[in-house]
């Protein structure tokens, strides 16, 4: 058989394994969704950036250019700010009891919301860079470039309904909908959520169809600031101190990454 | 009214601080988006509408000359989507096309120098889109937070989710147009239409069964 014929085996790794990985990653992402304050999400949500520079990087061998380098460490930094594990003693004025709220910070905090959206964050970047792997390499699909993202992305949605209903037959929640049925404390308005998120990635790729990838980044850029406002604007609290530093950061790491990036020429032209 | 603020409370701060630091926040962000939006978007207009070498004067022309380099490496920086690509929303949805239409014209325009009444037209789309996705972006954690309780099961949420992302990502396939169905759908078929009988055979049949329904 041809080399460049799609084999369910190839089929499989192309689009079988990323579509384990993100099934990974939308069960962390929902449950971080629940346990983690908007804007805390988002930023942390964006450390995906942090993982796929170093997943393309060891996987596909990606560089990264120097700003983009220093944009990955302020990302990093935004995500240790906001979550209070560097504190910022300048604040201290304005965030009394900060400190004593970050030490008492409840396990549940970290358990079920910081811990599963970084595990995200990884899974997500290693997935794409799996993804761009398989799809240049002449052993996954011979014309993958002529792919239709639409296609793949169905593909990889099939696997995953295919995975995690496999999965069911042996799982709790397998378990727990056999003996409470699927739709069990679902709400009519349930289905918002669940909508929005599956517009979403529609949406993704036509802003990158339509504006770019920087252009996106400027986007989620914005997605970060309405988040804070929707959170500061909400009743019985607002935005702590660290959460706007914080945002700050991942929107201006954010920028500088989809700004400055790595180019070979440049590297070519010095030496000649 | 819904609160976005989610069900665990933290330390609240007094509303001064929180305000000052609002609007410091709001400060940043707005002016650093609009001013590199605002930039790249009449950047790439003024390329556009004004040859560089007939209306101005050496000095404009290289700042001018500047700018339309900058937008230009902007716009090359798409080809270096590998970490972009790979930040890919948890949608699965995956980006790995080349330039974007807007960019494809733009660049072509830039060469050209002839201004096209479709441009306005596809930026107004895209803005539009971004405008989309960052509102999705920053209600997405709020509305999981409203509206999905805390002892849903999870898989069930998640099966439902990805099926509204094939039936999505299975409208726009359709929509795209009948010659980019057919070639996707085409391709799909013609890699697989060998002797093994897998999933990914019967993904294509599945395909094709949609389009013949579709488009007869």
């Amino acid at each position: 058989m041809d080399k460049k014929d799609w084999k369910f085996s190839t089929t499989i790794k192309i689009a079988g394994i990323p579509a384990f990985l993100y099934l990974i990653q939308n069960l962390s992402s929902l449950l971080a969704y629940q346990n983690l304050q908007p804007l805390t999400f988002n930023v942390l949500n964006q450390t995906k950036t942090l993982s796929a520079a170093l997943c393309c990087y060891f996987v596909m061998g990606r560089k990264q250019s120097k700003k983009q380098v220093g944009s990955l460490f302020l990302l990093l930094g935004s995500a240790l700010v906001m979550e209070k594990i560097v504190p910022l003693p300048f604040l201290s004025v304005g965030t009394a009891g900060g400190a004593a709220a970050s030490l008492t910070m409840s396990t549940l905090h970290w358990t079920h919301g910081v811990a599963p959206i970084l595990l995200a964050s990884f899974i997500s970047g290693l997935a794409g860079a799996l993804c761009q792997k398989n799809l240049q390499s002449a052993s996954g699909c011979g014309k993958s470039g002529g792919r239709n993202p639409f296609l793949f992305s169905m593909e990889m949605n099939f696997f995953s309904m295919c995975i995690l209903l496999t999965s069911m037959l042996v799982s709790n929640d397998g378990k727990y909908i056999v003996a409470n049925g699927f739709f069990h404390n679902w709400t009519p308005k349930t289905i918002i959520p669940v909508i929005t998120n599956a517009l979403g990635g529609i949406i993704v790729g036509l802003v990158t169809k339509y504006a770019g990838s920087v252009k996106k980044g400027f986007a989620l850029i914005f997605g970060i600031l309405i988040s804070g406002i929707l959170q500061a604007a909400g009743s019985g609290g607002g935005v702590q101190i660290e959460q706007i530093i914080g945002g700050v950061m991942a929107a201006l790491s954010l920028w500088i990454h989809t700004a400055f990036p790595y180019r070979e020429q440049s590297v070519n032209s010095k030496l000649k | 009214m819904m609160n976005f603020n989610g069900r665990q409370q933290e330390t609240k701060k007094s509303p001064a601080v929180t305000m000052k630091a609002i609007a410091g926040f709001i400060l940043i962000l707005g002016f650093t988006n609009v001013f590199s939006l605002t930039s790249h978007f009449s950047t790439t207009s003024l390329t556009i509408k004004y040859p560089l070498s007939q209306q101005f004067n050496s000095r404009s022309a290289i700042y001018f000359q500047t700018n339309h380099v900058r937008s230009l490496s902007h716009h090359s920086d798409t080809l270096h989507k590998s970490v972009q690509l790979a930040t890919t929303t948890n949608s699965g949805m995956t980006e790995y096309e080349d330039l974007s239409e807007d960019e494809k014209r733009e660049l072509g325009q830039s060469k050209t120098a002839t201004p096209s009444s479709t441009s306005f037209k596809m930026n107004k789309e895209a803005f539009i889109f971004m405008t989309l996705l960052a509102i999705q972006f920053g209600i997405q954690p709020g509305l999981v937070r409203a509206y999905i309780p805390q002892t849903i099961c999870k898989s069930s949420v998640v099966l439902v989710q990805e099926f509204l992302k094939f039936f999505f990502a299975a409208v726009s396939l359709f929509a795209s147009g009948k010659e980019t169905v057919s070639k996707a759908v085409k391709g799909a078929y013609k890699i697989d239409f060998g002797l093994d009988e897998n999933v990914s055979h019967f993904f294509c049949i599945l395909i094709l069964e949609l389009y013949v329904s579709c488009y007869g």
